[in-house]
């Protein structure tokens, strides 16, 4: 079900300007939490709201930032817009189609978390995103909802938006807090965890950009009523990005709990026409491929997790019949064997090990003993064994697809050809 | 304490210890690349997976912190099959190429594949190729295509010298180590990087191809380059000098040796040696050497100058043979500061506050500097910067204004001040003022043993020279003619009978009636004092050419008349043209390898304030005898000029620079 608590507007008016925004309501968040509210009431009632974090763990924001310490340093806010997942681009709309609300979202939760500096990390390539969110910074500043003083009030703010340098690494965390101090953008050895030891070793919050998003309605609304949207442990809405094989791909606010097939079938409208459904990566090119049979899992945390794969930053990526599931290996893998930082073995050598076994087998050059070399990678560079989960996501559609899809690596490995093109080919 | 089980061994450890330590102290081996005990845990390479019961993933034992009860587990199939998968992973692009490999027997994935990796490769695709037999000058060399990107390097640049001279490149399967805006290795510390290297990516230039590890026997020795006396193990090959390599002594170089040290070994195979003793030019035996200089000692009164680089023994025997010995040739004329506690090195790392007393500890007793770059107050005092790298409150004052800068300070709110002085200038009032325990950063190697046995005289022997009070004056490797600050020829031509002992052939050594070859560092035994008092011992690992010291001074009788009566000594002008001790610029009696020395010191380095209007880069010759390249650094007192120590023989208090156009 739709619901469009993030959306709204978007598409229909300029939520870019100020004005627009106000009239529609924005800002009242920080009105209202700022006049009326402690900090700690504003975190009481995301806590109560159970705001899970919507960049991929899915971890309460709430818990999140009570992890802080008290002990004096400075508190600091980062806003994780690093949106690089092949098949994710929510945060790039709400950065650029409705930046006053996330400048209101990390009002509040700054204001909650008592930090007085947050910085807004920007993917590298969201130039036209750094324009506006600076553009949206700059205007906030001018009504008084940002810098010293906020609405008369003692509580202070600054934002920074800082635009990466073209890196999908610095999407994890510690890496992103690293690029932030100037340095290479390396995953950083946990613990210590950001909240103890994060953007210049002091306590520090990083939030996904949908997440911090979600804080001005939880607070205009309460924390209850944002809990009792959708299903029972994610509540809230989660916007949905749709793309590949399906006839209107783009974004979509729904309610959690949505099925995946309303989404496919109703929002998306369908598979195109005359072709069938072969498998949805539901969390980017780095999540485990569904099958059609899987159509009726609820689009939330946990029962995509129990469905085997994930619901991630819902950046999901539709495969028809069409498709050849090592073409797809090996399109993920090449992006990440590009993108691993380098700083742990398994990962930087295993993608690029992996990416030249994949070539092979698409280039007709396979070897029969290649589908167990794969098989055998995979577990050498996943479960856990990298130091950040780069490694991991490098080989989770690899592991899924070897699974589902044997008989094409096999087809590959020992005919030299793809099984699946001959299929199309017929019918 | 913690207890805790590791492969069914129980180790108690100290909280906070890491799983690798603490398996360590129950001797159980978990393999590891990029960890090392003197760098931040990285969790890289993981090599050293383990298994912790109640954890559902492999945990890298070099970043987990012991906990009470913990049952480790470092033999399960579980984690034996992570070690094969890390093992094969990081030889795809290795080019095995063992056999020309400087590291090929002391070689960390050599070792650690044959215990712990799998028995062939499954890898049929192209190895990525890289840039191989890199030089890094003045003494590295990188082959990227050994790298494993354990990142030690790159994290001892960071963590311990704050310099970054060694980085990381690109990224993903692309990265590399390299240096990045330079061709060059920019710093004094490069050769512990091809300690920490675990395999042969960083190997060392002078060791290259010279020897496999295990044709080497190991010595433990010390360095004697400066007054540090840094711990080393001297590796010889069928009788050759071939490496130094660290030898951690916490009290005294923390586990690191500079370039200097490490790389100062040519003294052995130099052509430039005095090979022969020589009397009046002619080259003679030992016999008749030593029978001409007994009798000079025995002709008139006698006086020896130097000692501060003679083994404790040696220096010891010289006073006894000459009766009046004096080790002071150069600018430091006190040891010591009586009165006030001595420091040690370790005092440094723990202190919160350390003053700078025209000091300079990365060209003095560069080790030493470590120890100061590191989260700490530095209070830099005098006309040139002593701290190079790293923060420091810098005090500009004149070349003679360093007393009353001194009183200036108020030490009171710090809880482990400690002192740096060199011994230079009269200061010793206005630093035993300041309260602080104080380390002496002596000029010369053995200058704290030379003090210690007592070769100091009131008076001032050259101007005894001057004054033609005094017949045999015995240089023992000393170059006034380099190290004094004033123009001594002319007292030098007063002597009759001018003894000089030492490696190689200098401007003493011309003028001298008796030259004797002695025997160099490493070719002699005998203990050596540290500036903070600590006896060593320097053990001879190959053999002598000439004889040493004490051997010589063993073979005479003393002196019928030691020179008495000596005219006061009368303090050094501070003028505004300062020599600085520059670690490239040489102590008198150290040979690198010619090539490597060229490479290094191209030219002298003259600094100047930003004032006088020369361009940094400038060539200018100084005093029309020596070309130098221009250094503005703004931190100098403007008046000041910065000449490298022992770059010009009799530079007096004038200078003149003189801009050149080079050819």
């Amino acid at each position: 079900m739709i619901m469009r608590l993030l959306t709204d507007g978007i598409g229909e008016v300029d939520l870019r300007d100020i004005g627009v925004y106000r009239s529609r309501g924005g800002y009242q968040a920080v009105e209202k939490a700022l006049r009326r509210m402690t900090p700690q009431e504003v975190a009481a009632e995301v806590n109560t709201a159970n705001l899970r974090g919507r960049g991929g763990a899915g971890f309460p924001a709430g818990r999140k930032w009570s992890f802080l310490p008290n002990d004096g340093r400075p508190r600091y806010l980062c806003v994780n817009g690093d949106e690089s997942e092949p098949g994710s681009f929510n945060n790039r709309m709400l950065v650029e189609d409705n930046p006053h609300l996330l400048v209101e979202g990390v009002i509040c939760s700054s204001y909650a978390i008592g930090a007085n500096f947050a910085v807004i990390y920007l993917r590298g390539e969201f130039y036209e995103g750094a324009a506006i969110m600076n553009r949206a910074v700059a205007q906030a500043t001018e009504a008084g909802y940002l810098g010293e003083h906020i609405l008369g009030s003692d509580y202070s703010l600054h934002i920074v938006v800082h635009r990466g340098a073209g890196a999908y690494i610095c999407g994890e965390e510690s890496a992103l807090l690293e690029s932030i101090e100037g340095k290479r953008g390396h995953p950083r050895v946990k613990p210590p965890f950001p909240a103890v030891a994060g953007l210049y070793a002091s306590p520090t919050v990083v939030n996904n950009v949908e997440t911090l998003c979600c804080v001005p309605s939880i607070v205009n609304n309460g924390g209850a009523w944002f809990a009792g949207i959708g299903s029972p442990k994610s509540p809230g809405t989660k916007i949905c990005s749709i793309s590949g094989h399906v006839r209107r791909p783009g974004n979509y606010e729904l309610v959690m709990g949505t099925p995946l097939r309303e989404l496919v079938e109703e929002h998306a409208g369908g598979i195109r026409d005359g072709h069938r459904l072969k498998m949805i990566l539901p969390a980017g090119a780095s999540s485990a491929a569904m099958t059609p049979d899987q159509l009726d899992t609820p689009l939330d945390f946990d029962a995509m997790a129990a469905a085997g794969s994930m619901l991630g930053s819902a950046g999901l990526i539709v495969c028809d019949e069409t498709t050849c599931a090592v073409k797809v290996a090996l399109i993920g893998e090449s992006f990440y064997a590009h993108e691993s930082c380098g700083k742990c073995t398994p990962c930087r050598e295993g993608t690029k090990w992996v990416e030249k076994v994949l070539a092979r087998l698409e280039g007709g050059q396979g070897q029969p003993e290649d589908v167990d070399l794969l098989k055998s990678l995979v577990g050498e560079i996943g479960g856990g064994k990298c130091l950040c989960p780069l490694g991991d996501f490098a080989v989770t559609y690899l592991g899924s697809a070897l699974r589902l899809f044997e008989d094409e690596f096999i087809a590959h490995a020992h005919g030299h050809t793809c099984s699946h093109a001959a299929e199309v080919l017929s019918a | 304490m913690i207890t805790l089980t590791i492969d069914g061994r129980e180790a108690s450890v100290e909280p906070g210890t890491l799983l690798v330590e603490a398996a360590k102290q129950v001797g159980i081996e978990i393999p590891v690349y990029c960890y090392h005990p003197k760098l931040d845990p990285a969790g890289a390479c993981r090599m050293c997976l383990v298994e912790i019961e109640k954890m559902p993933k492999l945990q890298t034992a070099c970043t987990t912190r012991v906990a009470e009860g913990m049952v480790v587990h470092t033999t399960t199939p579980k984690v034996k099959e992570a070690q094969h998968g890390v093992l094969e992973l990081l030889l795809i692009n290795h080019p095995l190429d063992c056999p020309i490999c400087d590291k090929g027997g002391e070689c960390d994935l050599q070792d650690f594949t044959l215990r712990y990796g799998p028995p062939s490769s499954r890898f049929l695709d192209g190895k990525i190729h890289r840039k191989k037999a890199l030089d890094c000058p003045p003494f590295l060399v990188i082959d990227e295509e050994r790298c494993i990107l354990c990142q030690r390097c790159v994290r001892y640049e960071d963590e311990i010298l704050h310099e970054r001279n060694i980085v990381l490149i690109e990224r993903g399967s692309h990265m590399t180590i390299g240096t990045e805006g330079r061709d060059d290795y920019g710093g004094y510390y490069s050769g512990n990087n091809t300690e920490l290297c675990p395999v042969g990516a960083l190997t060392s230039r002078p060791y290259r191809f010279k020897s496999r590890p295990w044709d080497l026997q190991h010595t433990p020795s010390i360095c004697t380059q400066c007054a540090l006396h840094c711990n080393v193990r001297a590796d010889v090959r069928h009788g050759d000098l071939m490496r130094l390599m660290i030898r951690d002594n916490p009290a005294v170089d923390g586990g690191w040796l500079c370039d200097r040290g490490r790389y100062a070994i040519g003294d052995q195979h130099s052509v430039e040696r005095i090979i022969s003793p020589r009397v009046r030019g002619a080259d003679v035996s030992w016999d008749v050497a030593l029978a001409e200089v007994q009798k000079a000692l025995e002709a008139g009164p006698v006086a020896g100058l130097g000692g501060g680089r003679l083994t404790n023994e040696a220096a010891a025997a010289f006073r006894q043979i000459c009766g009046t010995v004096d080790w002071r040739v150069g600018r430091q004329v006190h040891a010591s500061v009586p009165g006030v506690p001595e420091a040690a090195p370790s005092d440094l790392s723990a202190a919160d506050v350390v003053v700078l007393v025209d000091t300079c500890p990365m060209e003095e007793a560069p080790i030493l500097d470590l120890r100061i770059r590191h989260h700490k107050r530095v209070i830099d005092v005098g006309p040139v910067p002593g701290m190079r790298v790293g923060h420091a409150e810098r005090i500009v004052c004149a070349p003679d204004g360093v007393a009353e800068a001194l009183r200036g300070l108020d030490l009171s709110g710090a809880k482990h001040p400690v002192v740096l002085w060199n011994g230079r200038g009269e200061l010793v009032e206005a630093i035993r003022a300041l309260g602080a325990p104080v380390l002496m950063v002596h000029e010369v190697a053995n200058a704290r043993g030379a003090h210690d046995a007592g070769l100091e005289v009131d008076g001032d022997i050259l101007a005894a020279c001057a004054d033609g009070k005094i017949h045999t004056l015995w240089l023992a490797g000393a170059n006034p003619l380099r190290s004094y600050p004033a123009d001594v020829r002319a007292a030098l031509a007063k002597v009759p009978v001018l003894i000089v002992s030492d490696l190689y052939p200098t401007e003493v050594t011309e003028l001298a009636t008796i030259v004797l070859p002695v025997a160099g560092p490493f070719e002699r035994s005998g203990t050596f004092t540290n500036l903070a008092g600590l006896s060593q011992r320097a053990t001879a690992v190959v053999a002598p050419k000439g004889l040493s010291d004490e051997q010589i001074f063993k073979r005479l009788t003393p002196a019928a008349q030691p020179a008495r009566d000596l005219p006061a000594r009368k303090p050094f002008a501070a003028g505004t043209v300062l020599t600085r001790p520059h670690l490239w610029s040489g102590g008198g009696n150290t040979r690198f390898d010619r090539t490597l020395e060229a490479a290094r010191t191209a030219l002298p380095v003259v600094r100047v304030h930003p004032s006088r209007g020369l361009a940094a880069g400038t060539r200018v010759m100084i005093n029309d005898q020596l070309e130098a390249v221009v250094a503005v650094d703004p931190g100098l007192h403007p008046d000041v000029v910065v000449v490298p120590e022992r770059a010009l023989p009799g530079l007096g208090a004038d200078l003149t620079l003189r801009a050149v156009v080079p050819a």
